[in-house]
């Protein structure tokens, strides 16, 4: 091996480096517990775990530098080393299946950690008694839906996220016949209705009630509790013209509709959602106390889940007891409406199964490990108890 | 070493890979949907709501009171936010220089504590010492109002920052909170208006016993939204839907909203709106409607003929029925001028729904009446 690819191999097989790795990852995780006081639990995961680098402005300036290795650099040269360290040090056979169990356990751990944070997505949708539904929302993201609402069975819906809005990035979609231009984008705003906001600038919107509402930017919010609240303007421009301005946001509450080119359409921002591939009925909401208190006992939905064939089954979802279907996770997350809503979060993680995987191979590893170390010490025992006399100290 | 070089690209790829979560603009098709509504839509916790009443109750799932409630009217100036699951009403009251305070009108099970806790936790949150139970008869006031005992507070953090104006009710099993919240110059201006707010607090029961002469209500009518909401004008209307129909939570651009249920399983929708003004004039208005189902705007001669304007009761109804021309949709509605504001009602659904409820619809509009005594 030539001299620079051999210090970069003795770089990474270094167990210092894993010591050094370590802890830093220990520094990153009281650093993110106390910062979450701040930023919120999302706001953490977003700054501290998936990204490579940690940035910081300079005191007095907007400038950002980097000042401390993100969880996934510090997870991934955990990974390179540990994996480097496995082959460059440890021969197959009998003796170190243990070790190698247990490794390649440890490697799959990590591996599951980035695949998740890449790959999970977390939803809510939330269910009055007798409520059917067939999409989740997200707890954090938002997305503008320009509906085409012509036929009377279907609608056509062209869903944007609300990043590509905040990039302001036109977009011209071969579903729509115009194209969709960012004029103003709020991440957290207030709306209120014109006539009781004095002073407020003249609007940006033309169409649909925007007009009648004035909005408020707000400081973006990273509690746990609350959520932003964007708001957007959008043009929407046909190649005959601009069809006007429209004032968008989830708290608007429902669509805008607009004719154009003989169709209906609906312009609306709401959360994002995820349609599946099932629907969801509400069938009955327990929420059960301890016998003269208010502590909750137990909280249940039963639903039924309704397939596309027009079969159905039951399902009790409660705490600790989650339905799992179509790759997705139901669990009971809480619930509104004086016991009348059922709130359940819907997780998408096609790597759920790796967490279980990782640990049963360590698991199985070490026993391995231990128990080869075990029958070792006890054949030399029975090897010095069976020695002549003579041979002893 | 062939196994190493592996591992340096494999882990490389693997970083590339964390910086790819990438936003795309997606197509689907899904059966056809009504409106949301702002249950679906709101969250429990937007970020304008602010601490509901108990602070750190807020944060965990407490069931809020159920049966028999309040109802108030709240004055034309103050903006109604959504209620969320926590809070029964929640409002945005004005002050000088665009400052707004926070009402927030939350109900629990039980007397949470009792008083003195409830009035402790207050002050707390407005950095006051607690207050020991020989002083508490001093540090409020308690009136009777419509037959409830309201206990008054006022409570301003040292400085003047956060001043917390409330009310606590004990009513049936429960105790209801009105707590108004902002700083201590915008609370001097907001109490006139909030104490009168307090008198108007009374049990929905109470409300619902009121005759209601305007109209004859259809039978087993059920009472209106329990809450009276403040037009942008200062009036507002009330009405007595039928019990067949479903009534949706209202938003925050719905005064009103029901789901009408036809025969073949198809649901209509009915929206209650106002907005300040004349929105474009009553041609506009209708035209917007005819837009909503294809058909060719109307001229201003051709308007007359195509609505019918009964007057009831000191109302100026305009009525409206367009329909699409293949049936798939068809709007049935109602303009309202009433002071300097104008209130739509809006029933949207098939052709068949909207003609097997039309009857229903003219009825209840015949029990459409100013709001208030």
């Amino acid at each position: 091996m030539s001299g620079a690819l051999g210090l970069i191999r003795d770089f990474f097989v270094s167990l210092k480096l894993t010591v050094a790795l370590l802890a830093l990852g220990i520094v990153l995780i009281f650093w993110a517990t106390l910062a979450q006081t701040d930023l919120g639990v999302w706001g953490v995961h977003e700054k501290f775990f998936h990204s490579i680098l940690i940035f910081a402005a300079i005191p007095g300036t907007a400038l950002q530098v980097p000042i401390f290795p993100g969880g996934y650099l510090i997870g991934g040269f955990l990974l390179v080393n540990l994996v480097a360290a496995h082959l460059s040090r440890f021969r197959l056979g009998w003796k170190k299946a243990g070790i190698w169990l247990t490794h390649t356990g440890l490697i799959l751990l990590l591996l599951g950690e980035l695949l998740s944070g890449l790959w999970q997505e977390d939803f809510d949708t939330s269910l009055d008694g007798g409520q059917t539904k067939n999409y989740a929302e997200s707890e954090r993201y938002n997305e503008v839906a320009i509906t085409d609402a012509t036929d009377p069975k279907f609608d056509d819906v062209v869903a944007i996220p609300e990043s590509v809005i905040a990039a302001n990035e036109a977009v011209q979609h071969p579903r729509l016949p115009f194209r969709v231009v960012p004029r103003l984008y709020y991440p957290n705003a207030s709306l209120e209705m014109r006539r009781d906001a004095a002073g407020a600038p003249p609007s940006p919107a033309t169409q649909g009630m925007g007009s009648q509402i004035s909005v408020t930017p707000l400081a973006i919010t990273s509690k746990e509790e609350e959520r932003n609240i964007p708001a957007a303007s959008l043009e929407l421009i046909a190649p005959e013209g601009s069809l006007g301005t429209w004032l968008v946001s989830p708290d608007l509450g429902m669509p805008q509709h607009f004719s154009y080119g003989g169709r209906d359409w609906k312009i609306s921002m709401r959360f994002q959602r995820r349609y599946l591939p099932f629907s969801l009925t509400l069938l009955k909401f327990s929420h059960d106390i301890y016998p003269g208190t208010d502590i909750p006992k137990n909280f249940s939905s039963k639903v039924r889940v309704n397939a596309a064939d027009g079969s159905g089954r039951e399902v009790l979802i409660y705490m600790n007891n989650p339905m799992r279907s179509a790759g997705l996770t139901f669990y009971q997350k809480s619930f509104a409406n004086e016991d009348r809503t059922t709130v359940l979060q819907v997780v998408r993680n096609p790597s759920w199964l790796m967490p279980y995987i990782a640990c049963t191979m360590m698991a199985l590893g070490l026993v391995l490990q231990f128990g080869q170390h075990l029958a070792a010490f006890g054949r030399r025992r029975r090897g010095a108890a069976a020695a002549p006399a003579e041979a002893r100290p | 070493m062939d196994s190493f070089r592996k591992v340096v690209t494999f882990g490389s790829l693997a970083l590339i890979l964390a910086g790819c979560r990438e936003s795309k603009v997606s197509f689907y098709r899904v059966p056809k949907e009504q409106d949301p509504t702002l249950a679906a839509s709101a969250p429990d916790n937007s970020a304008q709501a602010g601490p509901a009443a108990g602070g750190s109750m807020s944060d965990t799932a407490v069931p809020t009171a159920a049966g028999p409630s309040l109802t108030w009217s709240a004055p034309a100036t103050w903006t109604a936010k959504p209620a969320t699951a926590m809070r029964k009403g929640s409002y945005a009251v004005p002050g000088a220089g665009g400052e707004a305070g926070d009402l927030s009108i939350t109900a629990f099970p039980g007397a949470v504590g009792g008083l003195i806790a409830n009035v402790n936790r207050w002050r707390g949150q407005v950095q006051l010492p607690p207050l020991a139970d020989a002083d508490l008869a001093a540090a409020v006031t308690t009136v009777p109002e419509n037959g409830l005992q309201v206990t008054v507070v006022d409570f301003s953090a040292p400085g003047g920052a956060k001043r917390i104006l409330g009310a606590i009710v004990p009513f049936g099993d429960s105790c209801w909170f009105f707590k108004l919240t902002g700083s201590s110059a915008l609370i001097t201006s907001a109490k006139p208006g909030f104490l009168d707010f307090l008198k108007t607090i009374k049990a929905s029961g109470q409300a619902a016993a009121e005759p209601s002469s305007a109209a004859p209500a259809p039978a087993g009518g059920a009472a209106m939204a329990d809450t009276a909401v403040p037009t942008s004008s200062g009036a507002g209307l009330a009405w007595t839907a039928p019990s067949g129909w479903t009534a949706k939570p209202a938003s925050a651009m719905r005064k009103g909203s029901y789901a009408l249920a036809g025969a073949g399983g198809d649901a209509g929708d009915l929206s209650i709106t106002a907005f300040p003004g004349d929105v474009g004039g009553l041609l506009a208005n209708v035209n917007r409607w005819r837009g909503q189902v294809q058909l060719p705007p109307l001229g201003d001669a051709e308007l007359a003929g195509a609505v019918t304007s009964p007057s009831q009761g000191g109302l100026q109804l305009t009525l409206v029925d367009a329909a699409s021309p293949d049936g798939s949709k068809r709007i049935l509605g109602a303009i309202v001028p009433l002071g300097d504001s104008t209130w739509f009602f809006k029933l949207t659904g098939t052709d068949a729904l909207v003609a097997s409820s039309k009857p229903a619809f003219v009825a209840f509009l015949r029990t459409v009446r100013p709001a208030g005594p």
